[in-house]
């Protein structure tokens, strides 16, 4: 193979592994904070809680495709462009953060949270001395999964213009060319394993606790 | 002052059990006014003080605890109806009732995890809903069936739960922790960084008792505290739990269904069967007392307990 070629396509890898993990740590932080969030205030407000599940769900039962077409042609939010793909990754990627932060927190035994408002715990005590370092596990559990789905959903952000390893892959689609496919794909798959992993010890770290 | 009324107390309570009195509280001072019986009923010091000095003031109160026709409902269902109940310091009420009969309702109503749906519950004469609930909740000790211990806690951080809340400096909780743990029974060293999963029930109790005393409260509720306990064990908390009672002169209200347990614990026993109150009677006048659920209650205990008991 033309060493010239070689070169040009590792540049091209670095670049777009840049751009791809951008993309994830972008989307992934703002699914973290809503989802998240979101997640407390539900197990606050039942009305809430069962409103902003069923938005979530709805968001992923779309195919991830549709979704990124879907805003293409929305004004401000949508276009061509990184922002739109962010979007959808975030809207993507909020259910199992959402769901396993609710489950998390309702799931604390119901003695504990008893016996803590009877000594005199204020909500916001409750929350952080009790229930969140309890949900946690259960939390990162749905954000390692939230994570993983997102790696491989941020191939499609080429689609739209967003960047990241997907531009290697619809590349060599579109030519035929598999080193090139490969030369995305590879590197995708690589980043959703070592984000899997990383996560897997953060949870069991916190579950023996 | 407080502790020399507390002396006085033991005093009277143990050179003669039939011996009541009634206690004023001064302005400044308690004192102990009367003793014996009155108009040949053994009265409690309440009854006793408004039969003499007519319905008491607010801050006159002298019994600690008081339910003035208590009612509490859950949708249409009447859970709790007319209760009326006094408890002094240095007591221990026992609510002894069937399932459902609403002694854990009327538990919960004091440090308001319930809200009275009719009467008014007074503490030290003030009306419980007049304070804020958390301020309220961090002066009454709670001791359940469950344990309710945070399982990602040690014991030592447990036990320090309620000084924490009330922002004890560091030195005074872990003096206080090691103090507590001693007096339930569990080595302060061998324990304090241990986690309630490494625990048997019996020592995960006495760290749930241990927590509940931290603050020194004026007020102990416990609810079932020993139902999950085998009959050793729970003989041995029963019998900590009296010395304990002795030495912190609190006043407590103790739910179960078990009729040996109530004997064995109460000063009085008030029984409750489908949400009223039936009677309330003193460990030895509960073997004179005729109603259905309070002989019902009765007839489970063994001949031979019961003849003790009379005699």
């Amino acid at each position: 193979m033309d060493p010239v070629v070689l070169q040009s396509l590792l540049r091209d890898i670095v670049q777009l592994t840049g751009e791809h993990l951008f993309l994830v740590g972008v989307s992934s932080f703002f699914a973290i904070v809503i989802g998240v969030g979101l997640g407390i205030l539900g197990t606050r407000r039942p009305r809430l809680r069962s409103a902003s599940v069923t938005v979530a769900n709805v968001f992923q039962t779309v195919p991830s495709l549709a979704l990124f077409g879907f805003l293409l042609p929305v004004p401000f939010i949508g276009g061509i462009g990184a922002h739109t793909a962010i979007l959808c990754l975030v809207l993507y990627s909020l259910l199992p953060i959402l769901r396993n932060t609710v489950v998390g927190i309702t799931t604390v035994d119901r003695p504990v949270r008893e016996a803590a408002v009877a000594m005199g715990m204020t909500d916001g005590q409750l929350l952080r001395l009790v229930e969140l370092p309890l949900a946690a596990p259960t939390i990162i559990a749905g954000i390692r999964i939230a994570l993983v789905t997102n790696i491989g959903t941020a191939v499609i952000a080429a689609v739209i213009g967003g960047g990241g390893l997907g531009v290697l892959i619809f590349r060599g689609v579109a030519s035929v060319d598999t080193l090139e496919i490969l030369a995305g794909a590879i590197p995708a798959a690589a980043l959703a394993l070592a984000a899997d992993a990383g996560m897997t010890l953060v949870e069991r770290k916190l579950r023996r606790v | 002052m407080n502790k020399k009324f507390a002396e006085r107390l033991n005093l009277i309570r143990h050179a003669d059990k039939r011996t009541s009195f009634i206690l004023f509280k001064w302005p400044e001072s308690y004192k102990i006014a009367e003793e014996f019986t009155f108009a040949g009923q053994i009265c409690s010091p309440c009854t006793l003080s408004r039969t003499i000095i007519g319905e008491p003031q607010r801050g006159d109160l002298l019994a600690f605890l008081e339910f003035r026709n208590v009612g509490y409902s859950a949708g249409s269902q009447v859970v709790l109806q007319g209760l009326s109940l006094e408890v002094e310091r240095g007591e221990t009420l026992v609510l002894l009732g069937r399932s459902g009969s609403g002694k854990t309702t009327a538990l919960r109503l004091i440090n308001r995890l319930l809200e009275a749906s009719s009467g008014s519950i007074l503490l030290d004469g003030q009306d419980n809903r007049e304070m804020d609930p958390i301020a309220l909740r961090r002066q009454i000790g709670y001791v359940i069936q469950e344990f309710g211990l945070m399982p990602h806690w040690t014991v030592e951080q447990n036990v320090s739960l309620m000084p924490r809340l009330l922002d004890w400096p560091a030195e005074r909780q872990g003096q206080r922790a090691r103090e507590l743990l001693d007096q339930v029974g569990l080595g302060y060293e061998s324990v304090r960084s241990r986690y309630p999963q490494e625990l048997s029930g019996g020592q995960r109790q006495r760290v749930a008792v241990a927590r509940a005393l931290a603050v020194s409260p004026a007020l102990l509720l416990f609810d079932e505290p020993f139902g999950a306990l085998d009959p050793i064990t729970r003989r041995e908390m029963q019998q900590q739990l009296l010395r304990l009672r002795d030495q912190y002169q609190v006043a407590s209200v103790f739910v179960t269904h078990d009729i040996a347990e109530a004997l064995a614990i109460g000063t009085r026993i008030a029984v409750l069967s489908e949400g009223r109150l039936e009677v309330v009677a003193t460990p030895s006048e509960f073997f004179q007392v005729q109603t259905p659920t309070a002989a019902a209650f009765r007839s489970t205990l063994a001949p031979d307990t019961v003849a003790a008991w009379k005699a």
